[in-house]
């Protein structure tokens, strides 16, 4: 790193630490809406958008070279009360809703809900297990774990209560009220922004926005009437947008006059590039950096989440190849004004998961990557940061030697970066879900390891979910009420599958319920403008605008989970007969109790998944290939592509959590497998053993995101010798047909002392399921589950 | 002796495979571990591995003491005062109790294999192998005691063209050695001590042997590294060091320090073979010096 981005990291940390940070976005966006009432909402829609965009605070860091921030939409609030008063309010708030469940109280809102904008909810979920999830909390993130530590340990006898549950009351005690009427406006509307995609970066680096506006203008004078508002709004949107980046340029000349030389200088080329590029198309790498960053901000503003830079060295090339040929900038400040970039993804409220894929193929089947990709991946290497998210793309055929060697360089680091993904997996498997090869090859992965094509669609979104652990319990429950007759394994299997595919029915028909509501009423005027076809076919991304279809995801879950517990079925009930399935069924609903040593057993001696053991690895084969050929056969008409995904994010601590003791021994509450990994401490032969099992899937209906996390041992790993071993698991993985890989490194004395002590600790990057994070914003529970996970890779 | 025609059927006693094997030898390989060894090291971490026959491993730590093997073998198992105490002596092996153990805290170690079946499982790692250098290692034990059996094993092996290490202590005819150093790629070769006479006060066995066998490989042209397990008070000392520098310069082969690990004597615990002593551990400091030391004589020291 570089004295200005070692400088630039901290301050970022700093700010990260001044407090607690309450936005303006939603009384913002409701002053509008109050004023354009009776308008159509789409313009109401944009007008908003404006209003925000021309009201946002505008904050320049010190020491960076590339502008533009949310936090002006993110001041510090003042008012944060002292802890003891939290730690009582939050106390007071589990009272009442152990009350009110216990059915001791009449729900008293005004009580419940005190100054916050929900109402209490016996829904089955927590929603925020780490600090970028908790976008909106009145409270620092490490103070509000504390007092769920404090709150679940004092009521830990109650048993009206789970410890989920308690975690959950306080989460949304502790959320910010924004006042109903606020909310009201904003809800009917409703508010959606551009999220889980990415926009088409590559376009806006080709043209600018001044283009684009003359484009919508052009389009807009011939255009059909009913298209109308949508060329009316996505101007509104533009030309807002241009307005911001100007102001920004305003902004950076005031900072100017108050700067010592050298940073004056610096501020007046940046305020130079930002009036430039504010509408005209980028000559330089930098400015090209700076409107890309500049848009990112915008949109992130806008409340868009997960917005991915999708394949950042592709669309970059041209500007970084000409400018290091003109002798216009070096390769050292091509990394320096990236790293400013990548730094800034890390700034308090910028809303994760924000990914950015390298390398892979390009449309015509060429290898992609370059020079930039290279220096790309050091500047990652040297920042060691959790976002943005990077995946490094790789064909065992066409990439060059190279790009394996500096990711796995950049693996031995140890922060989890980068993932990789098989070139010669997604784009023949993208190809069958129906896109020409040239549009596979443009594939990314958004967010975490969701995989989209860029530039070309709208939102990723979810629809139901299977979770195969939970359908066993099922099957199990309606053996025990004597609705199904379960004679032999092969009969449960039957079950099984058929509960899976009616699943998976549902699934999809509230998918489609989903996309038509979607159309109904959601608009995004300015992503609109940057994803391919909206503007020509004049209309809205959420509308169908988009060139390719909307991606509905139809989630598995606890694959590792379901696989051991169907092996344990297998080999206690039908094949030692230990004991009955009904007697089983009992057995899990009473969590264990009492049969300690039954338990010790089903988890002990139960074949499981990960080991390359035939006899639990033929189940985890049986539930994954009739899901993913479930889900791919969804595809029949053309509105919607649905695909499959075994990637959990936070999904197998909070699905664990309200998931009941499980067959293979597993106590209820406790976390479920994630991804398409075995259960947590279950494979016990190694990185090798594991990659064999996942390998016998059948990976050639997948279509959507899969992750697998490999724990690796730094004793191994940091060695030389380390890199050609990690470098031949990743090959082989690759070769024989493995989507994804990521790997964690990671030492468990320096997770528990960052327990501990995490103001001390905080620079510990983890890979949790498709992404990263500071090991110290985590829950505490996933922390557990992370060195718990840790603890058995290191003992193996 | 006479090689069967069918290498796959010939049978031998082994007690285990260790997948992913990276610290023995180059690459991602898969050990495989003989039964029985000549030598009795006083530190040897796989004491398991000491005798040929079958042991019954009881891992106390997993132990929830519920009683099931008592009530199957009253003779063998016994909770006394809510501890479970084990008398191997009366133990025939017969594995009901290893089944019933709820906790999975019993179990067989050792058990017949037939080298077809050996090489099956060796062959479920092949995809990583090639690319990372790597192949399969016989470790033990002492592997050239089952010579019948390491031979087979190695002759299914060579036409797929795996990379196969062979570990030894070097404490057996070397009729052994003629028999598979065509088949081999590379043997690790273990000098545990280089004074005669605390060789044999450490391992129970004469080091002149060992020399001899280690050269006359050499002369057969066999690619092998010489190996050392250092062990604090024992062996860590500077002549030692020298001295097996000087052995590996005489070679001219490859030097590699095995640092001590207390690993053995909590396993000895488990197995019910003799109590081990447990020594320190070096620290990394440590375990450089001595590599510095063979370099600065010239050795080739290596690190896996
Ligand atoms: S059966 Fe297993 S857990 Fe039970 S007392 Fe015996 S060794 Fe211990």
């Amino acid at each position: 790193m570089t004295e200005r981005t070692t400088m630039l990291k901290n301050h970022i940390q700093a700010l990260g630490d001044a407090g607690v940070r309450k936005t303006t976005f939603f009384p913002l966006i409701a002053q509008s809406l109050k004023d354009t009432l009776g308008e159509a909402t789409r313009i109401r829609r944009a007008k908003a958008f404006a209003f925000l965009l021309d009201q946002a605070g505008q904050v320049v860091f010190p020491h960076e070279l590339v502008t533009g921030s949310v936090l002006g939409t993110w001041p510090l609030d003042p008012d944060v009360p002292s802890f003891d008063l939290l730690l009582s309010s939050a106390d007071q708030a589990v009272r009442d809703y152990i009350a009110v469940k216990s059915g001791q109280a009449a729900v008293d809102k005004s009580r419940i809900a005190i100054g916050y904008k929900k109402n209490v909810s016996f829904s089955t979920q927590r929603w925020a297990v780490m600090a970028r999830d908790h976008y909106d909390a009145s409270i620092r993130f490490l103070d509000m774990q504390e007092i769920i530590r404090v709150l679940s340990d004092k009521y830990r006898h109650d048993t009206t209560v789970e410890a989920f549950e308690i975690g959950r009351v306080i989460e949304r005690h502790f959320e910010y009220d924004y006042g109903e009427e606020n909310m009201r406006l904003i809800g009917e509307l409703p508010w959606e922004a551009a999220n889980h995609l990415d926009l088409n970066y590559d376009k806006l680096v080709r043209r600018g926005f001044g283009s684009l506006l003359q484009e919508v203008d052009q389009l807009a004078a011939g255009a059909a009437p009913e298209k109308e508002a949508f060329y009316a709004a996505a101007r509104i949107t533009l030309v807002a947008a241009i307005r911001f980046i100007e102001r920004y340029a305003g902004t950076l000349e005031q900072e100017r006059e108050t700067a010592d030389p050298a940073r004056a200088q610096e501020l007046g080329q940046m305020a130079a590039i930002c009036r430039r590029i504010a509408s005209e198309k980028p000559e330089t790498f930098r400015e090209a950096l700076q409107l890309v960053w500049m848009t990112h901000v915008i949109a992130n503003i806008a409340g868009g989440c997960a917005l991915s830079f999708a394949r950042f060295d592709q669309y970059l090339r041209p500007f970084y190849e000409k400018d290091l040929q003109d002798g216009r900038m070096s390769r050292k400040e091509a990394s320096e004004l990236m790293a400013c970039v990548f730094l800034k993804v890390n700034e308090p409220k910028m809303r994760t998961v924000q990914s950015l894929c390298l390398g892979g193929v390009r449309p015509d089947g060429t290898d992609g990557a370059s020079d930039l990709t290279k220096c790309c991946i050091e500047t990652i290497r040297a920042l060691r940061l959790p976002y943005p998210n990077v995946s490094v793309r790789i064909d065992s055929e066409v990439s060059p030697a190279w790009l394996l060697d500096e990711s796995v360089q950049t693996i031995q680091v140890g922060f989890g970066m980068p993932m990789i993904l098989n070139d010669q997996l997604w784009v023949p498997n993208l190809v069958k879900l129906g896109y020409p090869v040239e549009i596979a090859r443009d594939y990314y992965n958004m967010g975490c390891v969701e995989i989209m094509i860029q530039g070309r669609q709208a939102n990723w979104s979810g629809a139901g979910g299977v979770s195969f652990v939970q359908l066993i319990l099922d099957v199990m429950e309606q053996s025990r009420l004597g609705k199904i007759h379960v004679p032999d394994f092969d009969a449960f299997m039957r079950h099984y599958l058929l509960a899976m595919s009616e699943t998976i029915a549902r699934s999809h028909a509230q998918g489609l319920e989903k996309l038509s509501q979607m159309r109904q009423n959601h608009y995004d005027p300015f992503a609109s403008v940057l994803i391919d076809d909206c503007l020509e076919k004049g209309i809205d991304m959420f509308q169908g605008g988009a060139a390719l279809p909307a991606q509905i995801a139809i989630g598995g879950s606890g694959l590792g989970t379901a696989a051991d517990s169907l092996s344990a079925i297998r080999t206690f009930v039908y094949n030692r007969k230990q004991l009955s399935l009904d007697e089983l069924s009992v057995v899990l609903k009473q969590n264990f109790a009492g049969n300690e040593s039954l338990r010790a057993m089903l988890f002990s001696q139960t074949p499981a998944y990960g080991n390359d053991l035939d006899e639990a690895d033929d189940l985890a084969k049986t539930i994954f290939d009739a899901y993913s050929e479930g889900v791919f056969s969804c595809n029949e008409d053309e509105t919607a592509r649905f695909v499959n995904v075994l990637f959990s994010y936070n999904g197998h601590v909070t699905s664990g959590e309200v998931t009941g003791a499980t067959p293979n021994g597993r106590l209820k509450g406790k976390p479920l497998s994630d991804c398409i990994g075995p259960s947590q401490g279950k494979d016990v032969h190694g990185p090798t053993k594991l990659l064999n099992s996942v390998l016998k899937l059948d990976f050639s209906k997948v279509t959507g995101a899969f992750a697998l996390n490999v724990k690796i041992n730094p004793s191994w790993a940091q060695k030389p010798s380390g890199k050609i071993i990690l470098s031949s698991l990743i090959h082989a993985y690759l070769q024989d047909g493995g989507p994804q890989m990521q790997f964690n490194m990671q030492r468990v004395e320096d997770l528990k002392a960052a327990q501990i002590h995490p103001e001390q600790n905080r620079d510990i990057v983890v890979r949790i399921a498709g992404y990263c994070e500071y090991f110290v914003n985590l829950d505490h529970q996933l922390q557990n589950e992370i060195i718990s996970r840790t603890a058995h890779e290191l003992a193996n | 002796m006479q090689m069967s025609a069918d290498p796959s059927t010939v049978r031998g006693s082994i007690f285990g495979f260790q997948a992913f094997s990276v610290h023995d030898g180059p690459g991602i390989r898969t050990t495989v571990f003989f039964k029985g060894c000549p030598l009795k090291c006083l530190w040897c971490h796989n004491p398991e591995g000491i005798s040929g026959k079958p042991l019954l491993s009881f891992t106390r730590n997993r132990c929830i003491e519920c009683g099931t093997c008592e009530q199957l073998c009253p003779d063998v198992h016994q909770i006394v005062q809510g501890r479970h105490t084990l008398d191997r002596t009366a133990c025939r092996l017969c594995r009901r109790c290893v089944d019933a153990c709820p906790a999975g805290a019993l179990e067989v170690v050792g058990r017949g294999m037939s080298a077809g079946e050996v090489v099956a499982d060796l062959l479920r790692d092949q995809r990583y192998y090639a690319a990372s250098g790597g192949g399969i290692t016989i470790s033990g034990g002492e592997p050239l005691i089952q010579i019948e059996f390491a031979e087979a094993i190695l002759r299914l092996l060579k036409p797929a063209g795996i990379h196969c290490a062979v570990e030894t202590c070097g404490a057996v005819p070397f009729s052994a050695f003629d028999r598979i150093a065509p088949l081999t790629d590379l043997f690790l070769y273990d000098v545990k001590e280089t004074d005669p006479d605390r060789h044999l006060a450490y391992t129970g066995a004469e080091l002149a042997p060992i020399l001899t066998n280690l050269r006359r490989l050499r002369t057969l042209g066999a690619d092998l590294i010489i190996r050392c397990p250092i062990v604090p008070t024992l062996n860590d000392r500077a002549a030692h060091i020298q001295a097996l520098a000087a052995l590996s310069l005489e070679m001219d082969r490859p030097l590699e320090f095995l640092p001590y690990h207390p690993l053995g004597a909590s396993k000895s615990e488990r197995m019910g073979t003799p109590p081990q002593t447990a020594y320190g551990q070096a620290d990394s400091a440590k375990t450089a010096s001595w590599r510095d030391a063979a370099r600065a004589m010239g050795a080739r020291v290596i690190e896996s």
